[in-house]
């Protein structure tokens, strides 16, 4: 492949292995995950739970939990190897370059401390100024995520408020660092729909006016239909598909993203809900050849034995099948799916 | 940490930090908390007006008032020196509840720590610490006293040093305990990932956390404190006489028991039954009120 040296590129992860090293054996929680993420961009990361989302992220700011360890992989943040920096340096790319909101806002929030205190922390530590000056700020970070009140709020303690608004927090505190990379890992589940959705307008507009990018970590179609310009499907530490919103949601090559968007809940077309059939596999013991072939309508004996190598699709958007590669000769119907589950 | 922007005003109709308010609220429902609480204040009201309370001086002997019945001019009676018990049994008040406090915050100051590191980081640093501990605990806590004590001399710094180091293993072990599991919790990732070192991490963010137990811990280990100097000093290895000390009095009246002067051991041992009481009833409480299984009441 060409290597395109795209200006707008902020975040090149290339070729990344992060494996657990447990008693049962090795999980390849993140296996050979290749992407990029460009300034201005919402990113949505999508798959089921174990698919290896968020793991990806701890290692982009490599805090991999042990027996967690990145075994190979670059990852490249505005021109610095993130890899190759010293844990010091990595401390100041933490909060300041990189961001992260969590999912469970208030138990990501430290119940001793009053919120204000918490963000005005991150400033400090960014900017070095005075308390009464980051304190300020703080402040006026609150009000900005649209926190009703904030000059009260702000001496309030995690367990005063509720999820929505301890989510605001978290997002404050996000931002007030003016990260370059914003990682928000699921930060919309468990809050009401209204508050997600506000939430959400709040991360797209923080995002676009600042010009940094962000990697949207979530297991609903929806809201990266709604917020994400890119997608990338994730499947069993793999990405088994990448590509525009738009390209991806209208053509998507891959069984499982075809199985994921076709077991999304629709309210204009009068269809039953589908689902995939079967589990994720299990970790330790992933299938050979193509890790989807055991749940996939369309597998043939070669993806049993070979694994698939990631190909163009189409415009921007690449996938890892046999089938696409036309390696296999077949045809995908969509009725599989709906015929599946029938 | 008090709530900021509302200042604490301390009038009738205050308004107190909520944490604040929750926490009387929960004295109030708890009468062992009320009655430890009453204890130690009447006795820490007794050791700051001392002087005024005594009656003698508690050190300048009086051979011509030996084995004093207690009677209006000596309330608890006197000894084989002439020495005022009640006068005594009230400075000793200073000296016992100094013991027991100092001892317990050098505990802490050396327990919390040492936990909050050996808890966070785990490994192998962790094992031979516990193990080192283990071994240590194994080892009864007065004998090892009495022996350093004999070995090193008497003083009150000595006794000092000497509990404080056989508590803090307690300290270290329910903090590192917490530790364990506060350090997997999603705020201490939410620190990591805004850049926090790790040494800001324990001691900023952690270990404050992990305090619940060791405040409700704290009041049992000063009123063992007490204990443990009363019973140095009643074996003669404590506080160097003439320092008046409720465990060196008992010890003074031992032969007066038989012979009919029981008051010169029977009033500071009531005292420090009473003290050590205090303590506990204080620390049952505490306990209660930092379950978590009763936070939501």
């Amino acid at each position: 492949m060409i290597e395109v040296r795209n200006s707008d590129t902020l975040l090149e992860v290339r070729g990344l292995h992060t494996y657990f090293y447990t008693y049962e054996g090795v999980v390849k929680a993140v296996n050979s995950v290749s992407y990029k993420l460009h300034r201005g961009e919402i990113t949505g990361l999508v798959g089921e739970s174990g698919s290896g989302k968020s793991v990806t992220a701890q290692s982009i700011i490599r805090l991999v939990k042990a027996p967690g360890r990145i075994v190979e992989g670059e990852v490249w943040l505005d021109g610095q190897d993130l890899m190759s920096c010293s844990e010091a340096e990595m401390q100041t790319v933490r909060g300041r370059k990189i961001s992260m909101i969590f999912q469970e806002p208030r138990a990501a929030l430290n119940p001793l401390f009053t919120v204000g205190d918490q963000i005005s922390r991150v400033i400090q530590l960014r900017e070095g100024c005075s308390r009464s000056v980051a304190e300020n700020q703080a402040v006026e970070m609150m009000r900005a995520v649209e926190i009703a009140d904030p000059d009260r709020r702000a001496s309030a303690y995690p367990h005063e408020l509720s999820g929505g608004m301890c989510q605001r927090v978290m997002v404050a505190m996000a931002l007030s660092a003016n990260p370059l990379l914003l990682i928000a890992d699921e930060p919309t589940t468990g809050l009401d729909v209204t508050v997600q959705a506000q939430v959400l307008d709040l991360i797209r507009l923080r995002v676009k006016s600042a010009g940094s990018a962000c990697l949207f970590i979530t297991h609903d179609l929806g809201v990266v239909a709604e917020l994400c310009e890119r997608v990338i499907v994730m499947y069993a530490g793999r990405v088994v598909e990448q590509g525009p919103v738009a390209e991806i949601f209208s053509n998507p090559r891959h069984p499982y993203t075809q199985g994921l968007i076709a077991s999304t809940l629709r309210v204009d077309i009068d269809k039953p809900i589908s689902t995939i059939p079967g589990t994720v596999p299990d970790a330790v013991h992933l299938p050979g050849g193509c890790t989807f072939h055991p749940r996939c309508p369309f597998a043939e004996e070669l993806c049993l034995q070979e694994e698939p190598q990631m190909v163009e699709a189409g415009r921007d958007h690449t996938t890892r099948c046999h089938i696409v590669s036309g390696r296999i000769e077949r045809e995908m119907l969509e009725e599989a799916w709906t015929l599946e589950t029938a | 940490m008090s709530a900021q922007g509302t200042p604490l005003q301390l009038g009738l109709d205050t308004e107190l930090p909520p944490g604040l308010q929750r926490f009387l609220y929960q004295l109030r429902r708890n009468w062992s908390t009320m009655v430890g609480i009453a204890i130690i204040l009447f006795f820490v009201l007794i050791a700051i007006f001392a002087p005024l309370l005594a009656t003698h001086d508690p050190v300048i002997t009086n051979l011509d008032e030996q084995f004093e019945p207690p009677s209006a001019r000596h309330f608890f009676g006197t000894d084989e020196v002439g020495w005022d018990i009640y006068s005594r049994v009230i400075y000793a008040t200073r000296v016992d509840f100094f013991i027991a406090i100092a001892s317990v915050l050098m505990a802490i100051a050396i327990g919390v720590p040492l936990g909050g590191l050996t808890g966070y980081f785990s490994g192998r640093f962790d094992d031979i610490l516990m193990r080192i501990l283990d071994a240590f605990q194994a080892f009864p806590p007065l004998i090892l006293a009495m022996a350093v004590v004999a070995a090193l001399g008497r003083s009150i710094w000595l006794v000092i040093a000497v509990i404080a180091f056989i508590n803090f293993p307690s300290y270290l072990r329910v903090v590192r305990a917490e530790m364990k599991s506060k350090k997997e919790s999603f705020y201490a990732e939410a620190a990591r990932s805004v850049g926090n070192p790790s040494h800001r991490l324990i001691f900023r963010h952690l270990i404050p956390n992990c305090l619940d137990p060791v405040l409700a811990q704290a009041p049992l280990n000063a009123g063992w404190a007490i204990l443990v100097a009363a019973s140095l000093s009643f074996i003669g290895l404590g506080v160097p006489i003439p320092t008046p000390e409720w465990g060196s009095m008992i010890n003074d009246g031992v032969g007066g028991i038989v012979s009919g002067e029981w008051w010169i051991s029977f009033f500071p041992g009531l005292t420090a039954m009473l003290a050590v009481l205090g303590f506990n009833l204080l620390s049952e409480g505490l306990r209660d009120i930092f379950d978590p299984k009763r936070m939501e009441m």
